[in-house]
């Protein structure tokens, strides 16, 4: 459950990033390249919180 | 209280819809923001509070059934949730999740219940209120524990990441903690509650109207079979009401204790 929170906040940050950029400077690559490094970055963090044995 | 649940008249048919979960004035001459969910949460507040008075009073070594029945309560917070998931540090904050595990129950079953008939949490604004509560609770602790500093760095940066992956990781952390973790709290208790009310309505309002078309008898069936079908419904109502409480429960105590624990 608190996974959740990781997971939506990295798409929603840095997806939401790459729309602003995608907006601003006229590209259409980075909205996925930001999804993808915010759910990579997102699944990195859990990995390293809660991935480690007891 | 809501004439969109009276028996349709004149054959129109209205599907219910979100229209049905707003509400005016609760009586004549009250003000706006007086309305129905208002009302039901604090009558929900007083029937907690007067719940635990009255199950604190005059204990017994031999329990009576009431009082069987709020211990059996008390311990079902105390044990399953506060114990299991904060470990030593259970007691300062039991008060709190046996609060907010009653609080909620008992305004998700209002959606079962004569009279009242709506889950108060099925408006959202009560569900983030609730939220920004447990928020505070848990944000609170964890400055109180570690100080200002010591906690935002604890919640903001994993252990065993490398500074160059930092700038990175923290707004994304400061994200996670901080703000989309209520808001995932809130939402589910409301969609939940809100979806739960929807389909009772739809059962009930559909059926209705089918049961009272004329001149045919195969829809007049099927109406009091959807009729029926909504108290099923309504008991698995209940079931969800008792499951979201204490959800949103557990999910507090377990944000407290993130917050609070020695090392992640």
């Amino acid at each position: 459950m608190v996974a959740l929170s990781y997971i939506l906040a990295g798409l929603i940050l840095y997806g939401g990033l790459g729309w602003l950029g995608d907006h601003y400077l006229n590209t259409k690559w980075l909205l996925p390249v930001g999804l993808i490094a915010g759910l990579a970055s997102s699944t990195y963090v859990i990995i390293k919180r809660y991935g480690r044995l007891e | 209280m809501n004439p969109g649940l009276l028996p349709l008249e004149g054959g129109r048919y209205d599907p219910p819809g979100v229209d049905d979960f707003k509400f005016g004035p609760a009586f004549a001459g009250a003000p706006d923001w007086l309305n129905k969910p208002l009302l039901q949460a604090v009558i929900g507040a007083l029937l907690v509070i007067l719940l635990w008075w009255w199950a604190s009073r005059n204990l017994k070594v031999k329990p009576s059934k009431g009082q069987f029945v709020g211990e059996y309560i008390y311990e079902f917070v105390r044990n399953g949730i506060a114990r299991d998931i904060l470990h030593h540090d259970y007691k300062k904050y039991l008060p709190y999740l046996l609060g907010l595990f009653s609080f909620v129950l008992v305004n998700n079953w209002f959606g079962e219940f004569f009279f009242f008939m709506f889950p108060t949490f099925s408006n959202v604004g009560y569900a983030y209120g609730l939220a920004f509560l447990s928020w505070c609770v848990y944000v609170g602790a964890g400055f109180a524990k570690f100080g200002f500093t010591g906690f935002l760095r604890r919640q903001l940066i994993p252990e065993g990441v490398p500074w160059y992956l930092l700038p990175l990781i923290i707004p994304l952390e400061f994200l996670a903690n901080f703000i989309t973790r209520p808001i995932t709290l809130a939402l589910r208790l409301f969609a939940n509650m809100f979806a739960g009310h929807l389909v009772v309505m739809v059962f009930v309002l559909g059926g209705a109207y089918l049961l009272t078309l004329e001149n045919n008898s195969f829809y007049n069936v099927a109406g009091g079979v959807s009729i029926l079908f909504s108290f099923a419904i309504l008991f698995l109502e209940l079931f969800i009401g008792a499951l979201q409480a204490y959800i949103f429960t557990v999910l507090t105590a377990q944000y407290v204790s993130t917050s609070i624990s020695e090392a992640h």
